[in-house]
């Protein structure tokens, strides 16, 4: 590993483990269900094939070592050497596991321990050495096909056929002239029409043509379906469909002796004709209509689009307003219906460009399923995955900072929640516990909840942990309700289980998770019934792109507050401010909400006015009343980043800038709502 | 100083930005000045009516005082933050780091832009003075009586034209901001 990591090759590694992750997962259902189809198990094969390709190039011998052992399973199991069972799955998603953890590493110029990845490979180089069962060349004999045309099938095709033969499939040769030119989307459009009847064993290019416009095929196909059935299928064109032998539950007796054709060439006369077709791989055609995009060209893309936003503003101002003082109504009415065109086109462009950001849930929950294994396994669970909502769209970036706390959130609930087999059933549950993974779109924000039907927490449990950890004294502890017990679990220093295993007690606890998740302007939530189960709900914005914003002001201090937290506003006077034990609300509609004042959180000396604003923000059933002394205007903003050394600045999110080129502060209420909310600061203000 | 010079100064920056970049680069981050009989260049500038100076090679580039924008909760050295070509960077007080009378700006305040191209920072200054050349030779360390808590920001003093420069060390510069964004975060 003395070369440096190009970055590309770490997105395109880490995109094929997930393929191959997916494919995986889809192959377990599919071998559930019956049997896993051909078509699958090449993907697999391709994937790893692909990863120990980019591994070796990159000089990544660990990875490229894993994927070609691999490799080398999928190809028995191509080949009908291996078959699919629990421990060849086991042993599949723990290599797909690895090879997803050395690629984490290589972004940090680290590598594996060997002691972490050699038992997967011993276990699968095991497997790829498995000996073949059975003795098949008599079966083929008994197919009714030509030697010639056996001779020149490839192990894989061999097998497909030895395959269709034991599953008493029919054979079918389709003798198919083409033209020339257009032979590769006709052959395309066979492939497809074939697939819902049965299986394309081989293509063959064959020599019964002597125009040299066109070219011939033998296709051979095996299927369960009558010939006329297979004929109705294949599209308009030169094909001739021949049986060569009748499907078992069709016929009584395969019809052997009917003359193939003699016209079998060697298939590696042939460069275009690849010696095995089915290794092309389907999605070629659909994989050239997309672009992979650094992330940082769309959020310069976005920046520029704000831009031209200001600009129009900033033209607005100028010449709108002038023009229509000017009292030249013609003209003014049409620079008016020109710029409200411009504006509808840029909110256009705008929301074109973050739609191009969205990506599915789905790859990130099936990481998580795969993940999930491992621990279940290695911890002796039983443990089932629920996927809900996976087409859930948010933006990449948000989806890729989601990947760790997600993770740790899992792992929790396998460790801590699930309960061993024996005792869940002591308890009156099932032997396997089940994990819920969803997603929901819910209008600008969507909601993930990950919840399991494990123990559930003991709220004393975490109490007696705050009191021993010396978080929290015990008169403090009376007053608190049980979801800001649950809270509790968010605070550093936290971490409900005394000895720290492998998957759980990592150093981080969930004041990281929670760190995590607020930074992506999102929100955790837990709540858990004890016995029952535990429920983690995590509320993030869609994007984190563009987002509209009230602009206001205080103490001639503009600020731009985003509004995806907002719920109404509200016009005041400072004689509706009640104070309780210290403590300013507002009492709105019977509710009593706590009151922020900007200008008091910010140490913003001058008087307030008597007329004043609040902004009604909140997250879930936790509102506050953001106290301003006017509200300007409501207005898209791009949120920028103030730069490592002002990051982290609380219940700042970032700044923006407006059309008249001046920068404001992006205020972060949920920051500010956690900051009156959390216990961690009412204790402190209670001198616990 | 007059206009024109700072505009022949600003043109001069703007055109050796680029090579700056790429050599910064190849150096990796090491730019203290050379040591022997060779000349170090740097970019001489007043606080507070006394002269201080910091290697020409941290210089991103130097902007005219611009309109600031105040962040509340954070070190009073920090004054806000400024946009840099629609980018938003933190604007130091360099009369504050350095613990120095606060005389009021003039039109002759600038930005002296330092720091990486991701996180550049701005150090307010009262004037740009000129490049200025220093025998190595003539470069010693601080006098150890210098106030405490700046000498760490001072990598040493040289003499120019016969006045007392003082070199600051942007590196040293730039880890004070980053423990001051950790005391803020932790607030």
């Amino acid at each position: 590993m003395t070369q440096p990591i190009n970055p590309e090759f770490l997105i395109e590694a880490h995109e094929i483990v997930d393929h191959f992750n997916s494919g995986l997962i889809g192959a377990e259902a599919e071998f559930r269900e019956g049997e896993v189809p051909p078509g699958r198990i090449n993907d697999l094969f391709r994937h790893a094939h692909s990863i120990k390709g980019i591994a070796a190039m990159f000089g990544r011998e660990q990875l490229s070592s894993l994927a070609h052992v691999t490799e080398s399973v999928l190809d028995g199991m191509r080949l009908g050497r291996i078959t699919f069972d629990s421990n060849a799955f086991d042993c599949l998603f723990a290599g797909a596991e690895i090879m997803a953890r050395m690629l984490v590493l290589a972004s940090e110029h680290r590598e594996l321990s060997a002691s972490e990845f050699e038992p997967t490979i011993v276990g699968l180089t095991a497997l790829a050495q498995k000996k073949p069962t059975g003795n098949r060349v008599t079966d083929l004999e008994a197919s009714g096909l030509s030697g010639d045309i056996l001779k020149v099938l490839t192990e894989y095709e061999e097998h497909r056929l030895y395959d269709n033969i034991s599953k008493g499939r029919g054979l079918y040769m389709l003798e198919a002239v083409f033209d020339l030119e257009t032979f590769d989307v006709i052959l395309a459009e066979l492939d497809h029409a074939i697939q819902p009847l049965g299986e394309l064993i081989t293509k063959l290019p064959s020599t019964g043509n002597a125009n040299p416009e066109s070219i011939c095929f033998d296709i051979l196909v095996g299927s369960n379906r009558p010939l006329g059935e297979i004929e109705a299928a294949i599209p308009e064109g030169h094909v001739r469909v021949r049986m060569v032998r009748e499907p078992v539950r069709q016929g009584n007796t395969p019809i052997t002796g009917v003359k193939s054709s003699s016209l079998a060439i060697s298939v590696e006369a042939h460069p275009l004709a690849p010696k095995d077709s089915s290794l092309l791989s389907p999605d070629a055609a659909s994989v050239a209509k997309t672009v992979r995009v650094d992330i940082r060209r769309l959020d310069r893309l976005m920046n520029l689009v704000g831009e031209l936003t200001l600009l129009r503003l900033a033209y607005e101002d100028l010449v709108v307003t002038r023009v229509q003082d000017s009292g030249a109504h013609q003209l003014g009415i049409e620079i008016h219906k020109l710029n409200r065109n411009l504006e509808r086109r840029l909110g256009e462009l705008q929301a074109g460009i973050m739609q191009v950001r969205m990506v599915p849930m789905l790859t990130l929950f099936e990481r998580m399923v795969r993940s999930t294994r491992g621990i279940a396994k290695e911890l002796s669970r039983e443990v089932r995955i629920e996927l809900t909502g996976q087409t859930t769209e948010l933006d990449k970036l948000i989806v890729e900072e989601l990947a760790d706390p997600l993770m740790h959130i899992v792992r929790n609930a396998v460790d801590h929640g699930i309960e061993p087999a024996d005792v869940r059933v002591a308890n009156g549950k099932p032997p396997e516990g089940v994990l819920r993974l969803s997603a929901a779109a819910l209008g600008n924000r969507v909601v993930v909840e990950i919840s399991d039907d494990g123990a559930g927490i003991d709220p004393t449990h975490i109490l007696a942990i705050a009191k021993n950890r010396g978080l929290l004294s015990s008169d403090v502890a009376r007053d608190l309700s049980e979801k800001e017990i649950y809270e509790m679990i968010f605070l550093p220093g936290f971490s409900t289980k005394s000895d720290v295993s492998e998957y759980s007690g990592r150093g981080v606890g969930m004041d990281v998770v929670k760190t995590n998740i607020a930074r992506l302007s999102g929100v955790i939530e837990v709540s858990s019934c004890v016995g029952l189960g535990t429920t983690f709900t995590l509320t993030l914005p869609i994007t984190l792109a563009i987002i509209p914003a009230l602009i206001v002001l205080v103490q001639g201090r503009r600020y731009a507050i985003p509004l995806n937290n907002v719920s109404e506003t509200i016009s005041l006077r400072t004689t509706d401010l009640k104070r309780i034990r210290r403590q300013e609300i507002l009492t709105i509609r019977g509710n009593t909400i706590p009151v922020v004042a900007l200008r008091k959180v910010f140490d913003i000396t001058g008087e307030r006015p008597e007329e004043l604003f609040a902004i009604i923000t909140g997250v879930g059933d936790k509102q506050m009343a953001l106290v301003v002394d006017d509200i300007l205007s409501h207005q898209d903003i791009v949120i920028k980043s103030m730069g490592r050394y002002l990051a982290q600045v609380p219940g700042i999110a970032g700044a923006t800038e407006l059309g008249d080129q001046s920068t404001i502060l992006v205020i972060d209420p949920v920051e500010l709502l956690d900051e009156i909310m959390s216990p961690k600061r009412s204790l402190r203000k209670i001198g616990a | 100083m007059t206009d024109a010079t700072t505009k022949e100064l600003l043109a001069e920056f703007f055109v050796s930005n680029q090579e700056l970049e790429t050599d910064r680069t190849l150096i990796g981050l090491s730019t203290a000045p050379e040591l022997g009989d060779e000349r170090v260049e740097m970019l001489g500038f007043n606080v507070s009516g006394e002269l201080y100076a910091l290697a020409i090679t941290d210089v991103r580039e130097i902007i005219p005082a611009s309109t600031v924008t105040e962040v509340p909760r954070v070190d009073p050295c920090i004054l806000g933050v400024i946009s840099l070509r629609g980018a938003v960077m933190p604007l130091v007080d360099a009369r504050r780091i350095l613990r120095l009378e606060e005389h009021a700006l003039t039109r002759s305040a600038r930005v002296i832009v330092v720091g990486s191209a991701t996180d550049p920072v701005g150090l307010l200054v009262d004037s740009i003075v000129n490049v200025i050349r220093l025998g190595a030779d003539t470069i010693a360390a601080a006098p150890v009586n210098l106030q405490g808590d700046t000498i760490d920001l001072i990598e040493g003093m040289g003499q120019f034209d016969g006045e007392v420069v003082v070199i600051v060390d942007v590196r040293a510069l730039l880890r004070r901001l980053s423990a001051m964004a950790a005391k803020t975060a932790s607030r």
